[in-house]
């Protein structure tokens, strides 16, 4: 672990009256795995979404290795950046959703090569090549010819996967990847997101999971309200919480079946 | 009818009054015109002979063959007269003095291809008998088959005729005949086209089909509306005879006698020149060429004006969603006021308006597909939004994820998603559109039911309805087919 690869300072984000991030300050350092956990509504997802840019925050500042995301500056002043120049930050970070949104008129692999063709201006030859790699590091080889809506939900996530790793992103984002999915789906799928992790992908990861979090995480931070009510390690995070409130929440989650919620 | 018509009411009726016996017939004179008062059938009757009134100048309806009168007219006195149980004896008048000779009593009944028209039907009474109209001659392999079709052509017709006055006034209701050949005669008339003076003879319908036959390089190819009738002329106070007349023509009607004389002078039948007879033989001579015509209009309207409307409903469906306030009220605007007025109005105000206010002069089928195209525009514009906003947000999102811009995203992820689900709205648009395309007829553009109006307006049969229907149909029921296809897929590839 070498290094800051994604800084946060003071990130705040309101939808309208509503705040939702009240402030967060996050390092991440490369090949570190962060789960990220707390009650519905607490934030979590529009923190991912923060980092990747689809929803520019209200304040507070991201940098990707150094580079200050989706703004600039400029005569001393903070301004937006060209909209290409945020397509191209957000190239940088893979993203994996709740509910997979691949491109149902393309195949699995028509889904992995679309980006590098169009967006990295990859020949054919080269994305197929990358993106068959991709899909069999997924399990998914045979799969390849498939339009999504004849796989079942945990092989699209895996494509999902594979569709993102494709843009050889510096970090990888899964917002609730797993909770659209029955248990023994959702198990393919963390699988492929551990296998990830042990090859030292930097990982941000939402989820209900908590045996994931155990296992997988370096670190885990626990969201309330918009803010960050503790991180440290698992090992400490889920045996002593120092906040009531972290308790409160891992007593009910461990108490229910995870997944489904937010 | 050439001599018959361009008469004047007027003289007709001087000479009536003052010239009954002027008449130069050639024929024997009867003695004692002024017979008992018994009644002109009694009469008859009585003497065994039919006097009949004929103007032997005007092949092939009566004319002197070798001092003798023959012809259609003349045949048909004959038979009837004997019907009457008697014989017809002619009597060749002039044709200025030929009405007043009949009131004068100088011969029983006129049967000389007269026109029947009001002012001479408060001085005689009529039979009618048969109907005439002006047909075209023209050589073979020509084909001249309406009015409209007259334009551009050179004409031949007999001074001072009705074929004449009637192609003066063609040419004044618009239809640009490049030039008429008036010839004194109807020989002459024919012989021009012959020898390509003129390309086509307008002239009454019998002498049309009297030439056609005699010279088989002619050919009637078409003829004007509304045939005129003519009849037989008889007394007024002659009641009796005109019955009994009447009877026996019915009867030689019945039995088809009026046919194979028509046959025999004509080569066919007359008012029925050139409309061939059956559905088909009509349809495939006279209505599908001219539909066809029509639709091949329609269809450059059709598909011209659909691809553009799809290309800038598409650039207006954008410019809807634009993250541009400006950019959106652009979009909508131009989406309120071509939904909200009439395409009719835009059409008008294309064709006529433009020119005065931009100076812009568009010809009628620029000018159609460009009221087409920015009508259909507006809806398919709102079609394409719809649909576009019936995708599921986070495909949007799983694109921008990727790196992928708002422009490459909305054409590789978004627009492609919504081609299946554009299918139907956009074939009925266009179904739609292919039936607007006949309101362009009012720029005198010739689409299918601008033709169909001109030959329903000709022939006034429903044949000429059906086949514009069967155009449309084709059309709407083509684009279905390609729908049906297009879908089938698309549904195929799963989107």
């Amino acid at each position: 672990m070498s290094g800051p690869i994604i800084r946060v300072e003071g990130l705040r984000k309101s939808f309208g009256e509503r705040e939702v991030l009240r402030g967060i300050d996050l390092e991440v350092t490369t090949g570190e795995v962060v789960v990220i956990i707390g009650p519905s509504g607490c934030g979590k997802s529009t923190l991912l979404r923060c980092l990747n840019y689809l929803e520019a925050p209200t304040q507070g500042r991201i940098w990707l290795r150094g580079e200050l995301l989706g703004r600039q500056e400029k005569a001393g002043r903070l301004v937006p950046r060209p909209e290409a120049e945020v397509d191209r930050q957000r190239s940088h970070i893979g993203m994996v959703f709740q509910r997979f949104n691949l491109f149902p008129h393309m195949t699995a692999l028509g889904n992995v090569i679309e980006a590098p063709m169009r967006v990295k201006g990859l020949p054919r030859a080269r994305a197929e090549e990358i993106g068959l790699g991709l899909l069999e590091r997924v399990g998914l080889l045979d799969r390849q010819g498939e339009y999504p809506a004849r796989l079942s939900g945990g092989q699209q996530q895996r494509v999902a996967i594979a569709r993102a790793l494709a843009m050889e992103p510096q970090v990888m984002l899964f917002d609730e990847a797993t909770s659209a999915l029955d248990p023994e789906l959702a198990d393919e799928v963390l699988q492929v997101m551990q296998d990830l992790a042990r090859e030292g992908m930097t990982m941000l990861v939402v989820t209900h999971e908590m045996g994931f979090a155990r296992e997988v995480a370096h670190r885990v931070v626990v969201l309330d309200a918009g803010a960050v009510l503790e991180q440290g390690p698992p090992s400490v995070i889920f045996t002593q919480p120092s906040q009531p409130r972290t308790r409160e929440f891992l007593r009910k989650v461990l108490h229910m079946r995870p997944g489904g919620e937010e | 009818m050439p001599r018959r018509w361009s008469l004047s009411i007027g003289c007709v009726l001087l000479l009536a009054a003052l010239l009954p016996g002027l008449a130069t017939g050639s024929e024997p004179r009867e003695a004692s015109p002024a017979t008992p008062p018994t009644g002109a059938l009694a009469r008859v009757r009585a003497s065994g002979v039919l006097r009949v009134a004929i103007d032997a100048t005007y092949p092939p309806m009566e004319f002197l063959e070798n001092g003798q009168p023959v012809g259609f007219d003349v045949d048909l006195a004959r038979e009837l007269a004997r019907r009457l149980g008697v014989r017809a004896q002619f009597i060749v008048m002039d044709w200025d003095g030929i009405l007043a000779g009949l009131t004068s009593g100088r011969y029983d009944i006129i049967l000389s291809s007269m026109n029947i028209t009001p002012a001479r039907r408060q001085q005689v009474d009529f039979i009618e008998y048969a109907r005439m109209s002006q047909v075209f001659v023209t050589t073979r392999g020509q084909l001249i088959r309406t009015e409209q079709e007259l334009a551009g052509r050179g004409v031949a017709v007999q001074t001072n005729t009705t074929s004449q006055r009637w192609v003066e006034q063609l040419r004044q209701r618009g239809v640009a005949v490049r030039e008429i050949h008036p010839f004194p005669g109807a020989t002459e008339c024919f012989a021009a086209v012959k020898s390509g003076q003129a390309e086509v003879v307008v002239i009454d319908e019998p002498v049309g089909r009297y030439f056609s036959r005699l010279d088989d390089t002619f050919v009637i190819t078409g003829q004007a509306l509304e045939p005129e009738p003519i009849g037989i002329a008889i007394n007024k106070e002659d009641k009796e005879l005109t019955a009994a007349i009447a009877r026996a023509f019915e009867q030689l009607q019945r039995e088809g006698f009026l046919k194979q004389l028509s046959e025999r002078w004509f080569g066919g039948e007359l008012g029925q020149a050139v409309l061939p007879q059956g559905f088909w033989a009509f349809s495939r001579q006279v209505v599908i060429p001219r539909v066809l015509q029509g639709l091949g209009v329609t269809l450059q309207l059709t598909l011209g004006s659909g691809g553009l409307g799809i290309a800038l409903g598409l650039l207006v469906a954008m410019a809807r969603i634009s993250r541009r306030a400006g950019v959106r009220g652009v979009a909508r605007t131009y989406i309120t006021l071509f939904r909200g007025t009439p395409l009719l109005l835009q059409l008008l105000f294309i064709f006529f308006a433009l020119p005065l206010i931009v100076g812009v002069r568009l010809g009628p089928m620029a000018a159609g597909l460009t009221a087409l195209s920015l009508n259909a525009a507006a809806y398919i514009a709102e079609i394409f939004r719809a649909a576009i906003e019936s995708i599921d947000k986070g495909q949007m999102e799983a694109a921008r994820a990727l790196g992928m811009s708002h422009e490459l995203a909305m054409r590789r992820v978004i627009l492609p998603q919504t081609f299946r689900r554009l299918i139907p709205p956009l074939v009925n648009e266009l179904a739609a559109l292919s039936k607007d395309t006949s309101l362009v007829m009012v720029i005198a553009l010739p689409e299918m039911l601008y033709e169909t109006k001109q030959l329903a307006g000709t022939y006034l049969r429903p044949e000429v309805y059906a086949w514009a229907a069967v155009g449309y149909l084709i059309i709407v029921v083509a684009l279905s087919t390609l729908a049906r296809r297009l879908e089938q897929r698309l549904e195929a590839r799963g989107t």
